[in-house]
């Protein structure tokens, strides 16, 4: 019964987290899917072991994924090293808000960008990473300026409702 | 703010720093007599700071990508592994490694009990052809570090088979010094769990290694 239970729990630890992880691994190890393969696992194991990360909200439970996630690819750890036994499996601190863990943060960030329809993306990167006035941008978009004025307000709308949902605040 | 208020949109390109200065001086009159502007950019105020997070994209944002199919197969086969080797120590008769102690060990070679679920260990590398095998893991506490270590000892069907044997556990700092853990007497075919611990910090570990009596290593765990 028990043995069903604890495979369950990765399962479902698999199930709602690990595509999420598999891109920040990726991005942690630069592309290195065999690098990257083990960091998912590592943090997945992790997550089991310690048991409560699936009685978090979502948004907590990414934070934490991400910051073992990071933690590990940063140690260098390799797979079935000694090392990792190491770590005690306490889970780290939850809060990412407070800037402790910018990193962090900024994936999830980039993350929820991701997950904004490409026209709400993509005036976010004119407007704000590329510099762009609205006026630039609807050039570029071929858009009028009050369109591209009303995107960005609703994008930024939608991407501080993701952000909510993942936990992050300002 | 009425519904034809012709600023309700600008809000986001206040923020982002997108309006042009014309603009930008329109709207912040506007802002000190629009308390719905006002609060609408208030809202938004700290996204800026957010987004500044973000290394800017190269290519593109991160879309979930699917991890690799084997993925799953290969995390629960490690969920079983540990959790056999949980199984196995819990099944092991009581009493078989009773260790003499040494100075800053506490030893109990007891059943692992049932809760909580320990971490799996790492098996210790043989260091030659030894009947014996051994997993031990680390968990750093406040005061130094735990070592939880188990060890079988099989010697089949060897005359040595009826006899024990004295290992040593012992922890080598990467100063170089060396201290008994423990020591013990290994039965044929009974898996012996010694919880012990030790003040050195995790950091300040080189490796464990279980020795014979005479000072022979025989299983070694390097933590680096």
């Amino acid at each position: 019964m028990k043995e069903v239970a604890e495979d369950a729990l990765m399962r479902a630890l698999h199930e709602e987290h690990a595509a999420a992880l598999w891109s920040y691994a990726l991005y942690l190890t630069s592309g290195d899917r065999i690098r990257a393969e083990d960091v998912v696992q590592e943090t997945l194991l992790r997550a089991w072991r310690s048991g409560d990360v699936l009685d978090q909200s979502q948004g907590s439970a990414r934070a934490w994924l991400f910051t073992v996630a990071r933690r590990i690819a940063i140690d260098g750890w390799r797979s079935a090293s000694a090392r990792s036994e190491v770590v005690t499996a306490a889970p780290p601190e939850r809060a990412v808000a407070d800037g402790t863990d910018r990193a962090v943060q900024g994936w999830l960030v980039a993350e929820a960008l991701g997950e904004l329809s490409v026209r709400h993306r993509e005036v976010l990167v004119l407007c704000y990473f590329q510099g762009y006035s609205v006026a630039d941008a609807a050039v570029r978009l071929g858009v009028a300026e009050g369109t591209v004025k009303s995107r960005t307000h609703y994008a930024l709308r939608a991407l501080r409702l993701v952000l909510e949902e993942k936990g992050v605040t300002q | 703010m009425t519904v034809n208020d012709p600023f309700i949109t600008y809000d986001a390109a206040y923020v982002l720093g997108a309006l042009s200065p014309e603009e930008r001086a329109d709207y912040e009159k506007h802002l000190r007599d629009c308390d719905a502007c006002a609060s609408a950019v208030r809202e938004l105020a700290g996204m800026p700071g957010l987004l500044a997070q973000v290394d800017p994209p190269v290519s593109g944002f991160p879309q979930a990508g699917q991890p690799p199919q084997e993925l799953l197969p290969d995390v629960l086969r490690r969920v079983r592994r540990g959790r056999r080797l949980r199984n196995a120590i819990t099944a092991t008769s009581a009493g078989v490694a009773v260790a003499a102690c040494v100075a800053l060990g506490v030893v109990a070679a007891l059943p692992a009990p049932t809760s909580p679920p320990a971490p799996p260990s790492t098996a210790m590398t043989l260091l030659g052809q030894f009947p014996v095998q051994a997993a031990a893991r680390l968990v750093q506490e406040d005061w130094g570090t735990q070592v939880d270590m188990s060890c079988s000892y099989d010697a089949g069907e060897t005359r040595e088979s009826h006899e024990g044997r004295d290992y040593v556990l012992v922890v080598v700092g990467r100063d170089g010094t060396v201290a008994n853990l423990a020591t013990w007497l290994a039965l044929p075919s009974n898996t012996a769990r010694i919880v012990v611990g030790t003040t050195m910090k995790p950091a300040d570990i080189q490796a464990l290694e279980i020795r014979s009596t005479k000072g022979t290593p025989l299983l070694r765990l390097s933590l680096s």
